[in-house]
């Protein structure tokens, strides 16, 4: 029979063909012993140091005991806890507020608004702590070129702005996501079966939110708990900044270490509270073809919304950058070059931390959802148990670890991006994963039945088909080491310098000026992959 | 004739729920064998044992004579000369059509010339530069034929290779494959849960339940001679009725009607509707309670008797309606011996 150059109209492609039957899940082969390998460089590099501080803390005995139970510790317990709860309903109200604007209202501009309020995510919480200290209190940008009398924000009131304008994104995205999935049809049925707008807002869109806010709020949480930049800067005393005060002033280290490890202990309890408090239904998201209903803003309540979102990006995005610039002219730090160093020093750590986490991030997606089973399930509750961790604990574990066992290894460039590697794994893992799972698996059969064994397929067939996956995880993880700082600032071999550590430290002595140069130019690097991620996605 | 492979008492369980429960199955070599079974019954778990992708619990599977597998062999598929097409055909999709296909060949010379001859075997030449989403579904499918078969593996397997199609392309698809495997002379398995299409396209057929082949026989044999009631119930619609075999002539309450078996004593009787034949007659005894009209034929629902059921396959020509009276002759039976332990089965598993 002859060929037919173009496809005959009575034959759909592929993409219009009724889908595959759901099948039983296929059951999963055991993976070759040497898959177990590179899940093992990414993860090992923390969890052995932080067994070793675990063990370490417990080994003090009493002397552990007498600094869990000091007034000290209560104290910090108390202020972090503040801080936490004072953070998370800030930016619970301004994500949630944000994310309804954007996505069901008819405020004009919603795309604009959409990438506008998303944007401070690219500015590390010190960045915003460093513009919110240089512009306000007697000598800040502020009160001497407007004149405004706006009392300096140190302390308490400064780390929670600073955490919350960081922060309110994560809310803003997981709300604003789930707000777009949601089905429709659920709010036309509830209206069909007579509830008002405001009945269905109530008890159909509220509870379908809960989980993505709960989600976003978990993390706001978790950051604000384990934020080292914000609030050592703001000087103000939650755990983060005790434990490396601690770390750095004092011979003994058992109440770094075991201030460290309790550290962890309140993520758990933060962790467990938000799974306590989950509903019991369970979710889907489907495809929905149709956008959800838009609710329309009379001529007040646009004013009044534009200005809410203006000010919003006025107070995140405005007046740090506006600060920053304004310094960037002035006095102190004028006449010195700028820290070249510092820029090589970034770009080199987060590259070689972004290839190693993709190199080791597609094998280790192929034993997660190839070979499925009860002992892959760890490897990444493994990861993501390191992403969680707080990196001041990661950094001091590693420092303790190094120094006992590893000699000469210690504070090399080799651990550093070990580490880096290690904590950031899980990004470059999901991204790797989820782009593996829209992969049928008999592709790569296909390959083996046609003589090409494990390694070949993964290379010639696997590692091309989730490409896009890779290369966005090794983005998100440039990006998160780009703006990384305690363990940075715990690690760093002498005499490498990044942008994070500068700004951090220039900041830390009040030398504004010389901070502002690589903060912004920290904020226009991190800018290039958050956008490039942001256009893949469409 | 040599078999082209061989499986022998293949047993697999997934988390204590057994797949494949004492498999064994001969596919002899240059022929289309046919695995058909209702979902569930382990189909594609023989299929994936045979190619490789999973290592059985028990039992053994040798390719062209070689033992690819047994309790002491592993070979792993990229080494059993075993092709496969898929359900989802699983084209590579960065891969053009030429690279899909040149895929299994070694780097030798030779490997366009080969390419070129195995688009052409699937009346697909000079495609090479395109890429599969360019192509149709069935154009898709005869892709991932010219590459399972352009490495010359000893046997082909296909696993259900036309649900991914939609109705009016299926049965040409459906043609045009076994026209190539034909003539490329390939030993084939193919499995399916659809019937028509077991019968259809295979040369031998097993019939597959609860992780076991219950029979192995031409589909003219299987269908003809059914070992069980079960088997019988699978490949065709009928209807049931006691009967005792005196002599080879079977006494039923519907007639006696001579057999060839070698039974005797009491039997089970099954009527074929195809051996039912139906003329018009409003005297007649038999009362039209329903009638499918299929185009090329009609399955009529009757009651005889008063009230016993009996199916009847009438032409086109003559439209039976609800509540006709019609004159019915059976001509053929098939025998089974009584009591099956099997309750009868529902016949589609679509």
């Amino acid at each position: 029979m002859t060929s037919t150059p173009a496809p005959a109209p009575a034959e759909t492609p592929l993409a219009a063909a009724p889908p595959i039957e759901i099948r039983r899940p296929r059951p999963r082969t055991r993976a070759p012993w040497w898959l177990w390998v590179p899940a093992l460089i990414a993860l090992l590099p923390t969890l052995v140091p932080f067994g070793f501080l675990i063990g370490r803390v417990f080994g003090k005995g009493t002397a552990a005991t007498r600094v869990v139970l000091s007034s000290r510790t209560a104290h910090l317990v108390w202020n972090t806890s503040l801080l936490i709860v004072l953070v998370v309903a800030t930016t619970a109200v301004v994500g949630v507020a944000a994310a309804w604007l954007t996505e069901r209202t008819d405020i004009p501009g919603r795309r604009i608004w959409r990438v506008v309020v998303a944007l401070p995510l690219v500015i590390p919480s010190y960045v915003i702590a460093l513009a919110i200290l240089s512009a306000t209190g007697p000598r800040g940008l502020l009160t001497e070129t407007l004149g405004l009398g706006i009392p300096s924000l140190i302390g308490l009131p400064g780390a929670w702005l600073a955490l919350t304008l960081a922060t309110y994104p994560f809310v803003y995205l997981t709300t604003a996501t789930a707000l777009r999935r949601m089905d429709p049809a659920h709010e036309e049925a509830a209206r069909g079966l007579g509830a008002s707008q405001g009945r269905v807002f109530r008890t159909i869109v509220v509870p379908q939110l809960r989980p993505s806010l709960g989600a976003g709020l978990l993390l706001v949480a978790l950051y604000s708990l384990s934020d080292f930049g914000a609030v050592s800067l703001m000087r103000f005393d939650s755990f983060t900044r005790v434990v490396y005060a601690q770390y750095a002033g004092r011979l003994d280290r058992t109440p770094a270490a075991v201030l460290a490890v309790l550290l962890v202990l309140l993520a758990l309890v933060i962790v467990w509270a938000e799974r306590a408090t989950r509903g019991r239904a369970a979710y889907h998201w489907r495809p929905v073809s149709r956008p959800a209903r838009i609710a329309r803003l009379g001529g007040g309540g646009r004013v009044a919304a534009l200005l809410g979102l203006a000010s919003l990006a006025v107070i995140s995005l405005g007046v740090p950058i506006g600060t920053l610039i304004g310094w960037l002219g002035r006095g102190t730090g004028a006449g010195r070059p700028f820290p070249w160093g510092a820029v090589a020093g970034s770009v080199a750590g987060s590259l070689l931390a972004a290839g190693l986490v993709a190199l080791l991030a597609l094998p280790t997606a192929v034993l997660v959802t190839r070979h499925a089973s009860r002992r892959t399930a760890w490897v990444e509750k493994a990861a993501y148990t390191v992403f969680a961790l707080p990196h001041i604990t990661v950094g001091l574990a590693v420092v303790f670890f190094s120094a006992r066992y590893l000699g000469s290894f210690y504070q090399s460039l080799t651990v550093l991006v070990l580490v880096y590697g290690s904590i950031f794994f899980a990004q470059a893992l999901g991204a790797a994963r989820s782009s593996l799972l829209q992969v049928s698996p008999s592709v790569e059969e296909a390959s083996r039945s046609l003589g090409a064994g494990p390694i070949k397929t993964m290379l010639r067939v696997t590692a091309p088909m989730v490409r896009r996956g890779l290369v966005a995880g090794g983005l998100l993880v440039f990006l998160t080491t780009m703006k990384e700082l305690p363990v940075t600032l715990l690690l760093r071999p002498t005499g490498f310098d990044t942008l994070a550590v500068g700004i951090w430290s220039a900041a830390d002595s009040f030398l504004y000026s010389r901070a502002a140069g690589p903060a912004l130019l920290l904020i226009a690097v991190s800018a290039v992959p958050m956008y490039l991620l942001a256009t893949r996605e469409r | 004739m040599t078999d082209a492979i061989v499986c022998r008492h293949l047993s697999k369980s997934y988390s204590g729920v057994l797949a494949l429960d004492d498999f064994s199955l001969a596919a002899p070599t240059g022929q289309v064998l046919g695995l058909v079974g209702p979902s569930g019954s382990g189909k594609t778990t023989a299929l994936r044992l045979i190619a490789g992708f999973e290592r059985p619990d028990h039992g053994s599977v040798s390719v062209a004579g070689e033992t690819v597998v047994d309790s002491a062999t592993f070979v792993p598929p990229e080494r059993r000369r075993v092709g496969m097409v898929f359900q989802d055909f699983a084209l590579f999709p960065h891969m053009t059509v030429g690279g899909n296909v040149a895929y299994g060949l070694s780097k030798d010379g030779g490997r366009r010339e080969r390419v070129a001859g195995a688009l052409a075997m699937v009346g697909l030449s000079g495609m090479e530069k395109r890429m599969p989403h360019e192509l149709s579904g069935g154009e898709q499918q005869r892709v991932a034929l010219a590459r399972a078969l352009v490495p010359a593996p000893a046997v082909v397997l296909l696993d259900e290779p036309f649900s991914n199609l939609d109705a009016p392309q299926r049965e040409r698809v459906r043609r045009e494959v076994r026209g190539i495997l034909v003539e490329a002379r390939a030993t084939a398995i193919f499995v399916t849960h659809d019937q028509e299409e077991a019968l259809a396209v295979s040369d031998v057929l097993a019939v597959m339940r609860d992780g076991r082949v219950l029979q192995t026989a031409t589909p003219h044999d299987l269908y003809r001679k059914p070992s069980d009631r079960w088997v019988a119930r699978f490949l065709g619609e009928g209807e049931f009725v006691a009967g005792t075999v005196t002599g080879g002539v079977v006494d039923t309450p519907l007639g006696r009607f001579p057999v060839e078996t070698q039974l005797s004593g009491p039997v089970e009787v099954l009527i074929r509707p195809e051996h039912v034949r139906l003329t018009e007659d409003a005297g007649g005894a038999a009362l039209v309670v329903e009638r499918e009209f299929y185009g090329h034929d009609q399955l009529v629902t009757l009651h005889i008797d008063g009230g016993r059921r009996l199916l009847a396959r009438a032409g086109p020509d003559t439209i039976f309606n609800p509540g006709d009276h019609a004159r019915y002759e059976i001509t053929e039976v098939v025998v089974f011996e009584a009591a099956s332990h099997q309750p009868p089965a529902t016949s589609k598993s679509n």
